[in-house]
């Protein structure tokens, strides 16, 4: 399974955390930043080689608080899913709490722009309420809202505490709990790693939500 | 007959991301129209760069349009509903700041209404309501002073409400939905988003002859010439939109809509928006695609006209002498394949011998290469 995802150069991102559980796992993960920049924002992203990169991929993954980043990388984004639509990559969104929360408007605001693009966006728990807030929706709808109004494929989250991952997508609503807690990059990464081995349907996709034992 | 096209957004491809800017790449790719998408909360900072983006479409022939909110329920309850209009009022009061032709809303879902003359009734009733707001926000005459340096706002006809089809079938918005009440509403006008109606109707956009129902029906029921459309490609499954794709991975083609308006579309004033994930590839895509409509149809009325004066000439009926030159193609086509035969036969044979001798040229064809592989 080839995973490609576009995160910071200093690798402490959530990218980055999706990609070495991936890795773990057993999945060939490519982590695209431009080489020897100290200075992320200023990078230049004509350097970056998405057609390449991005062949053969089944995942592109990106995080929302990279266009908080600065203009190049934000472009750089952009471009990546641009081309995973081309190469037929499916792109994953995360979209999580920025730094600095009150920013969050804005990194969503990106991801709506690009909502047609994404394939599987993941909304991190603790980013839930706010964007709810946000868009000015009831939390506990905001999953299936979002797929029914950006018909986006699949709109999903986990809650770690319980254990809990909800899943929207075009057949309905998935709940599954997962047998031990995990972190939500390692529930991610494990789900995208059996998504497209778990066969179709909602079976498939509660077999490929309960994968997340490492 | 004007045909504008542009996509649903700032241009992926533009490394700026204000309208401006957009609209700036936009009009270098060829294209002429925008849509600028208000699904969240417009922020007093948006304000300034509407400002910008309206003067700059004022002092040119670029079409600026609107995009209200996603999450509409106009046939909800009391408060969904007000809530919802929160929202269009405010999507309105910046479309007149960007000097908005089309304003264009989604309904929502049917809520306690079964689908029918009741919902539609209560559709048309809240959009006649809407184009009332529009014209008062629009050319208030006390305002004038105010707005001195925005002509547009006394100057131009208000923005039309755009009352958009649905993908779902759960969604009020069939085709016949929006016809009939954007023919009881003055100052609406029905937007035809294609996907969604190709989705809805179980893939029914096929044909060319399929866009000349759909037009005609629109012709027959609202009786207007200006046309509003949306165009992207389209994932579905029991009647049901399930993901935007671009064109070429969508069974929904736009081949037969531009050959649709190539050849009989010359009554309509209509702009069409691509809303794919692809959105200004797209739109070219869709501008290149119609211009080639377009050539090919002239091509077809050259030959028809210089087979009509060659006719005169020589005093041969024009059918006959159609019947003539499609015997004299015909032959031709078959000599020529004939030909083929033999000529294919040569550069298999040089192939070899080229090999043979290590001088390969560079260009080679595949039929080429598998000649040397049955060699070997």
């Amino acid at each position: 399974m080839r995973i490609v995802g576009f995160g910071h150069p200093d690798r402490n991102d959530w990218v980055s955390a999706v990609l070495s559980t991936a890795a773990e796992i057993g999945a060939s993960p490519t982590h695209i930043s431009p080489e020897g920049v100290s200075d992320f924002a200023a990078m230049d992203q004509g350097t970056l080689e998405w057609r390449g990169a991005l062949d053969s991929a089944h995942w592109l993954v990106n995080s929302s608080s990279t266009v908080l980043e600065g203009g190049a990388p934000r472009s750089a984004w952009g471009a990546s899913m641009s081309f995973a639509e081309l190469e037929g990559s499916r792109s994953v969104m995360i979209v999580e709490m920025p730094e600095c929360p009150e920013r969050l408007a804005e990194a969503w605001g990106a991801v709506i722009e690009r909502i047609r693009q994404i394939h599987l966006l993941f909304i991190e728990h603790s980013a839930l309420g706010a964007i709810a807030e946000i868009e000015g929706i009831e939390p506990e709808s905001l999953l299936s809202s979002i797929r029914y109004k950006g018909l986006v494929p699949i709109v999903c989250s986990y809650e770690p505490e319980e254990r809990r991952a909800c899943i929207e997508h075009a057949l309905g609503s998935t709940e599954v709990l997962t047998s031990k807690r995990m972190g939500s990059e390692s529930w991610l990464a494990a789900f995208l790693c059996e998504l497209p081995l778990s066969g179709p349907g909602i079976v498939g996709l509660e077999k490929a939500a309960r994968a997340g034992i490492i | 007959m004007p045909l504008k096209l542009g996509p649903a957004g700032v241009p992926l491809s533009c490394k700026g991301r204000t309208i401006v800017e957009g609209m700036d790449d936009i009009t270098v790719l060829g294209l002429d129209a925008m849509e600028v998408q208000t699904v969240r909360t417009i922020q007093p900072q948006h304000f300034d760069q509407y400002w910008q983006a309206g003067v700059l479409s004022w002092n040119s022939d670029f079409e600026m349009n609107m995009h209200g909110p996603y999450y509409a329920e106009l046939l909800g309850s009391k408060r969904e509903r007000n809530r919802t209009l929160t929202k269009m009022e405010t999507s309105l009061q910046a479309g007149k700041i960007i000097n908005a032709r089309h304003l264009t809303f989604h309904v929502g879902p049917y809520g306690e209404y079964q689908p029918g003359p009741a919902a539609n009734e209560q559709v048309a009733n809240v959009l006649s309501g809407v184009v009332d707001r529009v014209r008062e926000v629009w050319g208030d005459a006390e305002e004038e002073e105010d707005y001195a340096a925005f002509p547009w706002v006394h100057e131009a006809e208000p923005s039309l409400v755009g009352v958009e089809t649905s993908g779902r079938q759960e969604l009020w918005g069939t085709v016949e939905e929006v016809l009939e009440v954007c023919n009881h509403v003055e100052g609406t006008v029905p937007v035809l988003n294609m996907g969604h109606i190709h989705a809805r109707g179980h893939g029914r956009m096929k044909t060319s002859e399929d866009y000349a129902e759909l037009f005609d029906q629109a012709r027959e029921t609202y009786g207007g010439s200006t046309f509003y459309c949306h165009f992207a490609g389209v994932e579905h499954r029991m009647g049901n939109a399930l993901h935007y794709t671009q064109i070429k991975k969508s069974d929904l083609k736009f081949e037969p809509f531009a050959e649709y308006l190539a050849e009989e579309g010359d009554w309509m004033d209509i702009t069409i928006i691509s809303d794919s994930p692809l959105l200004e590839h797209d739109a070219m895509y869709m501008l290149q695609h119609y211009d080639k409509a377009r050539q090919r149809l002239l091509e077809i009325r050259a030959r028809d006209e210089r087979r009509a004066k060659l006719a005169a000439q020589t005093g041969i009926d024009p059918e006959e002498l159609k019947r003539k030159e499609e015997e004299a193609a015909a032959a031709r086509k078959a000599q020529l394949s004939g030909g083929k035969v033999t000529e294919a036969k040569k550069p298999a044979k040089k192939a070899s011998s080229k090999s043979s001798t290590g001088k390969g040229g560079k260009m080679m064809s595949f039929d080429e290469k598998k000649g040397e592989d049955d060699v070997f």
